[in-house]
């Protein structure tokens, strides 16, 4: 087991945001958090990361009690994509992919030649090799996208969690990141990503785990918890799923606006 | 690696115009030293093979140009790459060195030793603990507010550095204006004419150890420019190598205020024009800032000896360096800038 999550509570002040979340997250398995905005994927996630310190729960990644974990252990095992990679300064992509590196170094330890032969290995796994020497701040968004990716995968972690990789792309990068997750999982990585758009969780398959306002989170296969009255006690609104005969698989839609 | 070879190249070529520049600035001044003479002295001085005779040229050259060259080089390197180590903790190429409050801390250091008449062994200690005992009230400001974001950090370090201005004015308002005044006026602009051989060991104990310390972790910079959310996703221990970096820029600063009193712009802009030539990864930023700021505040420096019939404090040159610098940097970058 990657993750078991139960009874996890945070607050910012007076404002709780999880409530006694129970969650779990198996070895090569795919879990898409769906939410409203603020709904706190985002809080739920930096707790998995050791960012933020619960109030109450436990939090176990890889058999062993979060809070114990130093933060290059946490990193050993699980590796975060943020939802945009930004920079004050001009690093290119070989510089920034290399600070995936950074839990296996010692303060006065810089990479190593095998560090920099794997970030180019892994740049060219990923098709990305020819962007190697280009500025980050210059790419595109969905070429960022796939450089934050490669920085998660040089580590070699069991699991990768990514915070709304989509949500600063253009329709066609977004099935492109969606293609290279699905891709991933398949090669064993566990996978946790949060999303905003339910028809990613239906494309990803996996299980779906819903964050309600209140703090609670339901977690199930995705036909289990992707149907129109879930959603419409999710998002308030009167979402349809319909299944298209000719793709094999439901799709969800707004009937009007 | 080509990338590697070339920075190989980069670093040697600077030391080079860097000693060029240390001869040429020892034959220049109010007495003029021929470079031969000045080699030759510089050679015999160094061999130690024979007594040197105890001439007005060796004099100029041993006791006076040389140690203030030096001061210069090593105050240049340090505020540089505190700067470049600055801008990277807090993730903003325009934060410079002085803004935790250093600064304006030790000139309240020393302008408090100007008051109470001290000899400049003290006016340099009193700097250095008004700029440490400046940066300790920043950092504690976050801690007592239960934020340790880099924002509050920042915040809190303009709240000190106005509260020390206005101190430091008060002091000022206070002072004899003929003599005392005057003093303190020079060692916030930056002098480096007091600078002698004494100086010289002291400012090596307390300038190379964090420079060598900042040199060896520098790739960890690129990772804590990262941010300090994303550099513990990534791992890092991000309070030690935070901890360990700020501690280190922040006695380079205090140190090299102590030697040379405050100048201003050096460790803004150094960074960036280094970035410029070598790009943005620390392991090479850091090195060639050393150098870089080194030949930058030797050149101002000789220039201050030179212009004028009075010395010239050193941030007025700075200023006037930096500010138009600044703005064709700002030119050359406005595209990135939103």
């Amino acid at each position: 087991m990657i993750y078991e999550v139960s009874n996890l509570k945070f607050s910012y002040g007076k404002n709780r945001v999880l409530n006694g979340v129970d969650l779990s997250l198996d070895e090569s398995e795919l879990l898409c958090v769906l939410g409203r905005n603020g709904s706190g994927k985002s809080t739920l996630f930096s707790c998995l990361l050791g960012l933020l310190k619960p109030e109450e729960g436990s939090i176990r990644l890889c058999g062993k009690e979060l809070k114990d974990m130093k933060e290059k252990e946490i990193a050993a095992y699980a590796s975060f994509v943020p939802q945009n990679i930004t920079s004050s300064f001009g690093f290119t992509v070989f510089e920034y992919v290399l600070t995936g590196f950074a839990a296996s170094l010692g303060l006065f330890t810089h990479p190593s030649f095998e560090n920099k032969k794997a970030v180019i290995d892994t740049l060219e796994m990923m098709g990305i090799a020819h962007l190697q020497d280009r500025i980050i701040t210059e790419l595109s968004g969905g070429e960022r996208q796939q450089v934050a990716i490669a920085r998660a995968l040089v580590s070699n972690p069991k699991l990768i969690l990514f915070d709304e990789p989509t949500a600063h792309l253009d329709y066609s990068n977004q099935i492109k990141v969606l293609r290279i997750i699905k891709d991933l999982s398949s090669k064993g990585y566990a996978i946790g990503i949060t999303t905003h758009d339910p028809n990613h969780a239906i494309l990803l398959g996996g299980r779906v785990a819903l964050l309600d306002g209140d703090g609670h989170i339901n977690a199930g296969s995705s036909e289990e918890m992707l149907t129109e009255e879930k959603l419409k006690a999710l998002y308030g609104d009167d979402l349809k799923i319909r299944y298209i005969d000719e793709f094999k698989r439901n799709v969800c839609i707004y009937p009007k606006i | 690696m080509a990338s590697k070879r070339k920075i190989s190249i980069t670093i040697v070529l600077l030391t080079a115009v860097l000693v060029l520049l240390v001869v040429f600035s020892i034959c220049l001044g109010k007495y003029p030293v021929s470079p031969k003479e000045s080699l030759s002295i510089l050679f015999r001085a160094a061999t130690f093979k024979e007594q040197l005779a105890d001439s007005m040229t060796v004099n100029v050259v041993l006791r006076l140009r040389l140690p203030r060259i030096l001061v210069s080089i090593f105050v240049g390197a340090a505020l540089s790459i505190s700067g470049a180590c600055y801008q990277s903790i807090f993730q903003n190429p325009l934060v410079s060195p002085d803004f935790l409050g250093v600064s304006s801390g030790a000139c309240i250091g020393a302008a408090v030793a100007i008051l109470l008449g001290l000899s400049s062994a003290f006016i340099s200690g009193f700097a250095f603990i008004g700029g440490i005992l400046a940066v300790l009230i920043t950092a504690s400001i976050p801690a007592l507010i239960k934020n340790r974001s880099n924002i509050m950090l920042v915040l809190s370090g303009i709240i000190v550095g106005s509260l020390m201005s206005s101190i430091l004015g008060f002091i000022k308002f206070v002072a004899d204006p003929q003599t005392q005044l005057a003093s303190i006026t020079y060692w916030t602009m930056g002098d480096f004419s007091y600078a002698s051989n004494a100086d010289l060991l002291p400012m090596v104990i307390v300038l190379v150890p964090p420079m060598i310390i900042l040199l060896l972790m520098s790739w960890w910079m690129d990772v804590l420019s990262m941010g300090q959310d994303e550099a513990r996703t990534l791992g890092a221990n991000v309070k030690l190598v935070r901890g360990v970096a700020i501690v280190c820029s922040t006695l380079l600063t205090a140190g090299s205020i102590c030697f040379a009193g405050s100048i201003g712009w050096v460790g803004l802009i150094v960074p960036h024009f280094v970035r410029m030539l070598v790009g943005s990864s620390n392991r090479r930023v850091l090195p060639v800032s050393c150098l870089i700021g080194g030949i930058f505040m030797l050149v101002v420096d000789t220039l201050t000896r030179l212009i004028g019939a009075a010395e010239m404090p050193v941030s007025i040159m700075t200023g006037i360096i930096g500010a138009p610098f600044f703005c064709w940097l700002l030119f050359k970058k406005r595209n990135e800038i939103a």
